[in-house]
């Protein structure tokens, strides 16, 4: 009998085969699973889907993003988030979260927080911090301990890998730096009964069990080297350096499995995304070629990175706002909303602010307590308080005026108060 | 029918290339209906020692061998179509096999390879066939090939040979 033929080789290149199949009816399983639980814009779904696949994987990427979603509340931020948690390779929900106890969960698990608006807080700068390296391959926290000895007491220092996919949720939105990172998603009010009215059994659901079985031998395929992503990414700066017109290197015939490789590079090459979001949006790529859907994900990234740069824009306006607010003289009594407009475009220098754009900001801030209407003439009565504690969250501290004990006239003797008269 | 030390040695020598000293073990089942498993031997206790002329008394025991690290065998309890068998075997790219009526209920297909096959390879395997995941131990036996079956006595002979 003839033995040449090499059956591990083949068994190993058929179950690359059936898990990257498996690997496709997990994805399709999966934006069933998130359309039956969450009312969503359609090209979230396939953002989640891959991003949820990708947890899966995670460690075969350089970077992975943070998913942040964003919304008013009521929106279904939690039940989004704790169903990605779900889903996600070893998730673990946590509605408040130190430094601490994230790096040391952080190894294998995806971390999803909920009511993230207290990350901004100046308290939690570490975890800030923390997160802010965390979504890149090589960021490790050291932490020393108390050994001890026959003779003395030592130190020994224990490593923490931080490198995990981590999904967050609030309503009043990410500081700049940790935004940076995270693929944000804006969730609207549901109107569809048939979704919000779902109740969230995911222990119960087959195509959840079903899913997490498909995947589940997907991983371990790739943990035995069959499904590999790792060289994808490695290659990118290759392909730059080799195969791009201003390249100094010497180019070289490259084989098929180079060409297929290239074809990804070069739709890569081809979107508008650069720099950090490229860095992001990179893993979604590389799996979204695998599942053969790459052409329409760089359509959505490329939709939701112009969503973003507007955001951004909005965003620093809101800021000026805030600040603005937070500033103002405070008082309990009706304000005219065009007093408050005209200060405002003044200090902005910008003609096109005007009171209708003004009173929607407000309201997207939750600023307003009260509003009247008085002879044709709006007035609010403004939120200082909420205005002051949401831009601490953007890390601008607000200078608290000193409070000088405020003498009355009756206090000061005649004599001086003459003085100041003529003075 | 195949010399059965000539079968041992083509595994041993052949097919094995002297790395693996198999183990080769036998089974009987008594008239009262209790099982006699003989005591394991390897290939090299068993067969070094023999002389030409009384080869086949000494093995007289023998109908079980353990499958080769380089061996990939799929045992299927039901005597399934061979053609839409090798059909599969084809499509997978297994070009050189052996498949053998096993002298029991179904057929044990022997597939020999350059190089060792893991475990995880082998219950792949299995799976895709819906074999019994049972053989793709490292330390497993299986019936000795042109031997009586130790339950039935029928002889487990060739039925297909590829490449």
């Amino acid at each position: 009998m003839d033995n040449n033929q090499d059956i591990e080789q083949i068994g190993k290149e058929l179950q690359e085969r059936e898990a990257k199949d498996k690997l496709k009816e997990a994805y399709w399983l999966l934006i069933k699973i998130l359309n039956k639980y969450l009312d969503l814009k359609p090209e979230y779904y396939d953002i989640i889907a891959l991003w949820i696949l990708g947890t899966y994987f995670h460690k075969q990427f350089i970077t992975y993003p943070y998913l942040f979603l964003n919304a008013m509340k009521g929106s279904g931020k939690s039940r989004a988030l704790k169903l990605i948690t779900y889903l996600s390779y070893n998730g673990e929900l946590m509605n408040s979260i130190s430094e601490s106890v994230l790096f040391r969960t952080a190894e294998n698990h995806m971390i999803g927080i909920d009511e993230a608006e207290h990350i901004g807080s100046k308290e939690k700068n570490a975890l800030r911090e923390l997160l802010n390296s965390a979504y890149k391959q090589g960021a490790k926290v050291k932490r020393a301990f108390k050994v001890k000895g026959k003779e003395r007491e030592g130190y020994q220092i224990e490593e923490f890998n931080v490198f995990c996919p981590v999904a967050l949720a609030n309503i009043w939105g990410m500081d700049e730096v940790l935004g940076d990172r995270c693929l944000t998603l804006i969730l609207e009010k549901s109107a569809k009964k048939e979704i919000t009215r779902m109740i969230e059994l995911f222990d119960f659901d087959e195509d959840i069990k079903k899913f997490k079985e498909l995947v589940e031998f997907c991983r371990v395929i790739s943990v035995k080297g069959g499904i590999i992503y790792i060289n994808k990414a490695l290659g990118w700066n290759d392909y730059i350096n080799k195969y791009l017109p201003n390249s100094t290197t010497i180019l070289t015939l490259p084989n098929t499995t180079t060409l297929y490789q290239n074809e990804f590079y070069e739709k890569v090459w081809r979107t508008s995304l650069d720099g950090r979001y490229l860095e992001l949006f990179l893993p979604l790529y590389i799996l979204a070629d695998d599942l053969g859907y790459l052409d329409e994900i760089i359509r959505i990234s490329e939709q939701i990175v112009i969503e973003k740069k507007e955001e951004d824009v909005m965003e620093a306006r809101d800021i000026s706002l805030l600040n603005f607010i937070s500033t103002y003289q405070e008082t309990g009594d009706f304000i005219l909303m065009k007093e408050l407009t005209a200060k405002f475009k003044e200090l902005e220098e910008e003609e096109w602010i005007n009171s209708k754009w003004f009173g929607r900001a407000l309201r997207r801030l939750g600023l307003v307590k009260k509003k009247r209407k008085v002879q044709g003439r709006v007035e609010v009565i403004l939120n200082f308080d909420k205005a002051k504690e949401k831009i601490k969250m953007f890390g601008i501290e607000i200078k608290e005026e000193p409070k000088v004990e405020q003498e009355t006239l009756s206090d000061k003797p005649n004599e001086e108060l003459k003085n100041e008269e003529r003075m | 029918m195949m010399n059965k030390k000539a079968w041992l040695d083509y595994l041993y020598y052949d097919v094995g290339k002297q790395h693996y000293d198999y183990f080769l073990g036998g089974l009987k089942l008594m008239p009262d209906g209790e099982i006699k498993s003989h005591k394991w031997q390897t290939y090299s206790e068993t067969c070094f020692g023999l002389v030409v002329g009384d080869p086949e008394n000494k093995l007289w025991w023998i109908n079980q061998r353990q499958i080769l690290p380089n061996e990939l065998v799929l045992d299927i309890e039901i005597k399934l179509d061979i053609e839409e068998l090798k059909r599969k075997l084809n499509l997978f790219g297994i070009l050189n096999y052996s498949i053998f009526d096993s002298g029991s209920r179904g057929y044990h297909i022997h597939i020999f390879s350059k190089s060792e096959i893991t475990e995880t390879i082998k219950s792949f395997f299995c799976k895709m066939f819906g074999a019994d995941i049972v053989k793709s131990g490292n330390k497993t036996m299986i019936a000795l090939e042109y031997c009586p079956h130790w339950k039935t006595g029928k002889i487990k002979e060739l039925v297909f040979k590829n490449g």
